[in-house]
């Protein structure tokens, strides 16, 4: 673009001044379209209900965390609870503590974007797309860990108890193999659109 | 804690909002200023996502994750910013998400190859566009700016809404020059589009 036209379209200061004798009947029609009218109450409602329910969840979490934590506190001080159980509230202490910062981390993140800059929310969503990636390999490394705590947690009940270790461990494993089969989809998912968003990006960028 | 401003409603909406509330009564006047802000920009928001996504049922989700979008931003709208363009940024933020999370859903319907033979229209003193009746021209406007690219999608959304380049400039957060040469480029490729 020469610096003639640059002049020209720093001089205007509406679209129509650049357009041609169309324009004018383009916003016309563009403004003219019918659209859908939305029930503007229901929709308010269905809006809280939304946001109530992310919050919801969110308390739900910190609530169970805590719980864990009190719950292990509490065995310490008893100290007659068993090893099978103390392992597993301890572990499942930390391991809720750190899904919960994540959980907050991703959640606040992405309800700032919502006025962020529309230019930045392409670079945004690959940003998003790639915590979800990682937020996704750490339930994954999580899933193994569990796996091993619940065949430690397995055998320690044995042993108390004298029933048989295998129905616990094969029950608490297929859920967890089930919990990682579903997290691997996510990942995959997540995978495909990271690789759309920069094929995007990189095009975006090669025409500014 | 007191949390009052002044809502000045742009050139359409030339109402002024004076508004004043205890943190007690504020989700209240939330409801009730959401409530103002859907119904008075139901329009721009529905045609903007028109020009993006084809499918209606995404467009109601699309039109529902502007609304969250909206109400969860609404305690961090200032006073000295326009509704209008508030709105519009966040809707073309929601938007801008959605097209780079998905393939783009172009529509290739039979309702979008006009048939212009049909028409019993004079089209000597007429440009092609002109030719067309306002339907038609709808669809193939709607077809032509689906094809657009994003960046192109959205100056060419906003400026068909009757946004200035300043308006436009500050809802996509770029320069006033960077719209103009945008716009130019939209149009070409509209012309282009629209033609073909």
């Amino acid at each position: 673009m020469n610096s003639e036209q640059n002049n020209q379209l720093e001089q205007s200061t509406s679209p129509s001044d650049i357009f041609g004798d169309d324009w004018q009947m383009l916003t016309q029609d563009w403004q003219a379209q019918p659209y859908k009218k939305s029930d503007i109450d229901k929709l308010l409602k269905q809006t809280k209900r939304r946001t109530l329910w992310a919050k919801a969840i969110l308390a739900l979490d910190v609530i169970a965390t805590l719980f864990l934590i009190g719950a292990s506190i509490l065995g310490l001080i008893e100290g007659d609870w068993g090893t099978a159980v103390m392992g597993y509230l301890i572990a499942g202490s930390i391991f809720s503590v750190v899904f919960v910062y994540y959980e907050f981390k991703i959640r606040l993140g992405a309800w700032k974007k919502a006025c962020d800059s529309p230019e930045r929310a392409v670079t945004n969503a690959l940003r998003g797309c790639e915590s979800s990636i990682k937020y996704i390999k750490l339930i994954k490394i999580s899933c193994w860990i569990l796996i091993a705590l619940v065949i430690t947690f397995g055998l320690a009940f044995s042993q108390e108890t004298g029933k048989p270790a295998w129905p616990i461990i094969l029950e608490m494993s297929l859920m967890v193999l089930a919990c990682y089969g579903i997290t691997h989809w996510f990942h995959r998912k997540r995978k495909i659109e990271h690789s759309r968003i920069q094929q995007m990006l990189s095009k975006f960028h090669s025409e500014t | 804690m007191v949390n009052s401003f002044t809502l000045a409603l742009n050139n359409n909406n030339t109402c002024v909002t004076e508004y004043s509330a205890e943190q007690g009564s504020a989700h209240l006047n939330n409801q009730a200023l959401f409530t103002e802000w859907m119904t008075t920009h139901e329009k721009l928001l529905r045609h903007i996502i028109v020009g993006f996504e084809a499918k209606p049922a995404i467009q109601d989700e699309l039109f529902q994750e502007i609304a969250l979008n909206i109400w969860r931003a609404l305690p961090s709208f200032r006073s000295d910013a326009s509704v209008k363009t508030f709105v519009a940024r966040i809707a073309h933020n929601v938007l801008a998400t959605h097209v780079a999370k998905s393939v783009r859903t172009i529509k290739t319907e039979s309702d979008e190859h006009v048939q212009e033979s049909t028409h019993e229209v004079d089209r000597q003193n007429a440009t092609p566009y002109q030719a067309l009746d306002q339907q038609q021209r709808q669809r193939k406007l709607l077809s032509a700016i689906r094809r657009l690219t994003l960046e192109q999608q959205q100056v060419i959304t906003l400026a068909l809404e009757g946004m200035s380049y300043q308006e436009i400039a500050d809802v996509l957060a770029i320069s006033t020059n960077l719209v103009g040469v945008r716009l130019q480029r939209a149009k070409n490729a509209l012309t282009t589009l629209m033609a073909g």
